[in-house]
């Protein structure tokens, strides 16, 4: 990649809506034992494949876009895709099918006019998105990052592409969409499981459990198991991933932003896939766990 | 040296070793022992700490075989070598800007100099960090100081701010939401994104407070915004 020299910068702007839409990409994976929350893609499945279909190298930032109408502006060509959750796309009135590349020309309007299933989309640009790289990574993150919320006219830096087809990349795509109400979580045993009773530890593996209203970058919150009494533990280390147990009963899967560390009981360490699947699940959907054994 | 309890393998990639559920100054060496020693090795891709559990995160699956091998490798490391140097940092804080300091006084029967001298009076150790970026859990607060979390915790509280929470005492490096009681105010910049590393000491390092004026505390803040300030450590 020489000739960077020569490349024009062009911006992305946002001209409407945008709550939750964030750059984001592999994140910070050599931090966390300062503090520094791991960050980065809520769904790493569709992130990849954004970069994949744009032969993108695999670690150049998307935007992160939430569940959410929202309307961007191009400033210069490039060649875009997205991926992630099903919705109705438009380019300049006409719709854009997800995981497809297209072209989008100066002063194009993006228009994401609902999202309608799942719960995060990623809008991957050719070469990614330039903002800066703080330790070692673009992903936003409160108190590390200066932008951390996308605010109307701010303006994402990439790269102009002229007119050029994309290669076609033929690979097949696995849907982690599911169409069906109920989804499989699949969990290893998290380092607290030992405390739990042997009917909490029944009832985790048996029974549905309702997904919460409270779904952010940091947690999902997972409804209900019954109250505890279990110990208060001291603090230790937890990963994207990790579900907590909360002296009420909820429990709260930790997601890309969350603290490093915590002191609730960590029941469940939930697989990478399945950290991606639960992220596009939407409040209210009905989960099983799966234990997985190694 | 405090014996290792528990090797618990979370997922092939992720091994959590486990001491007895204590915050002892004896098992953040042995952790730190481990640490070193663990991050000279192949296939080991992060290492985090808590209190009492030292996680290792691996670059690959690791084999039931793998699994035992590593085991028995922790189990006889040579973990006489410890801590080779360690720095204690000095923390300048104003007791005055503490919105909770006569509140937390007057419930343990004290005088807020009788508080401020049984903070800043003795060292800490940083035993991990975590929370928010660059916020550092301490051990070692006087017993008379343990005070259980505000019932309901304040929406914000500003960076620099130094609290009481449990058995623990801390600073906030960010604006916050949380429970603690505040009882003074550093303006150190404790955590800088654009520095690599971003935080100053090191897990295994001593830090102590010590009282300042107001007028000390607004000079140093604006030391530190032009970049007139060195740490004071040893």
């Amino acid at each position: 990649m020489n000739g960077t020299m020569n490349k024009s910068v062009g911006f992305l702007e946002l001209i409407q809506g945008g709550l939750q839409c964030s750059i984001q990409d592999t994140g910070r994976t050599q931090h966390a034992h300062w503090g520094v929350p791991y960050a980065g893609a809520m769904d790493t499945f569709s992130f990849n494949l954004a970069n994949h279909l744009l032969i993108n190298p695999s670690h150049a930032a998307c935007l992160e876009i939430g569940p959410a109408a929202v309307v961007f502006q191009f400033h210069t060509p490039t060649i875009c895709v997205l991926t992630g959750a099903k919705g109705l796309f438009l380019v300049d009135g006409v719709e854009i099918q997800r995981n497809k590349p297209f072209q989008v020309e100066a002063g194009s309007l993006l228009r994401i006019v609902s999202i309608e299933q799942g719960n995060w989309l990623y809008l991957g640009v050719k070469e990614g998105f330039q903002s800066p790289v703080i330790l070692g990574s673009r992903s936003w993150s409160k108190g590390i990052t200066e932008a951390w919320i996308l605010k109307k006219g701010m303006k994402l830096p990439y790269f102009s592409q002229s007119h050029q087809a994309n290669q076609a990349t033929h690979s097949r795509i696995k849907e982690y969409l599911s169409e069906t109400a109920e989804s499989m979580i699949y969990a290893y045993k998290g380092s607290d499981w030992n405390l739990l009773s042997e009917i909490l530890k029944t009832t985790i593996q048996n029974q549905e459990f309702e997904l919460g209203l409270r779904q952010d970058r940091m947690g999902y919150e997972i409804l209900s198991l019954p109250s505890n009494s279990l110990p208060q533990l001291l603090t230790a280390p937890v990963f994207p991933g990790t579900v907590q147990l909360t002296p009420s009963g909820k429990m709260i899967a930790l997601m890309r932003e969350a603290q490093v560390t915590g002191g609730y009981p960590r029941i469940l360490q939930l697989n990478e896939q399945s950290i991606n699947q639960l992220s596009q699940l939407r409040a209210r959907t009905i989960i099983r766990f799966q234990l997985l054994d190694f | 040296m405090p014996p290792i309890i528990e090797f618990l393998w979370i997922h092939p990639k992720l091994l959590e070793i486990r001491w007895e559920e204590r915050i002892d100054t004896a098992i953040l060496h042995a952790q730190l022992a481990l640490y070193h020693s663990l991050q000279k090795k192949a296939g080991v891709e992060s290492l985090r700490i808590g209190y009492h559990t030292l996680n290792v995160l691996f670059t690959h699956e690791q084999s039931g075989i793998q699994r035992i091998t590593w085991e028995e490798e922790l189990t006889k490391d040579p973990v006489e070598h410890a801590i080779t140097s360690s720095n204690q940092w000095e923390i300048p804080v104003c007791y005055e800007l503490g919105k909770d300091l006569e509140m937390l006084a007057r419930m343990k029967d004290l005088t807020t100099e009788q508080l401020i001298e049984l903070h800043s009076s003795r060292s800490y150790l940083l035993h991990f960090y975590g929370f928010l970026p660059g916020f550092m859990y301490l051990g070692g607060l006087d017993t008379t100081l343990h005070t259980n979390r505000k019932i309901t915790p304040d929406p914000q509280i500003a960076a620099g701010s130094v609290g009481i929470g449990g058995a623990q005492t801390g600073i906030y490096t960010l604006p916050s939401p949380g429970g603690w009681h505040i009882i003074g105010k550093t303006p150190l910049m404790l955590f800088n994104p654009e520095q690599e590393p971003p935080v100053r000491p090191q897990i295994g390092d001593s830090i102590v407070f010590r009282a300042i004026s107001l007028s000390a505390y607004q000079a140093l803040e604006q030391a530190i915004s032009q970049g007139n300030y060195e740490w004071n450590h040893e």
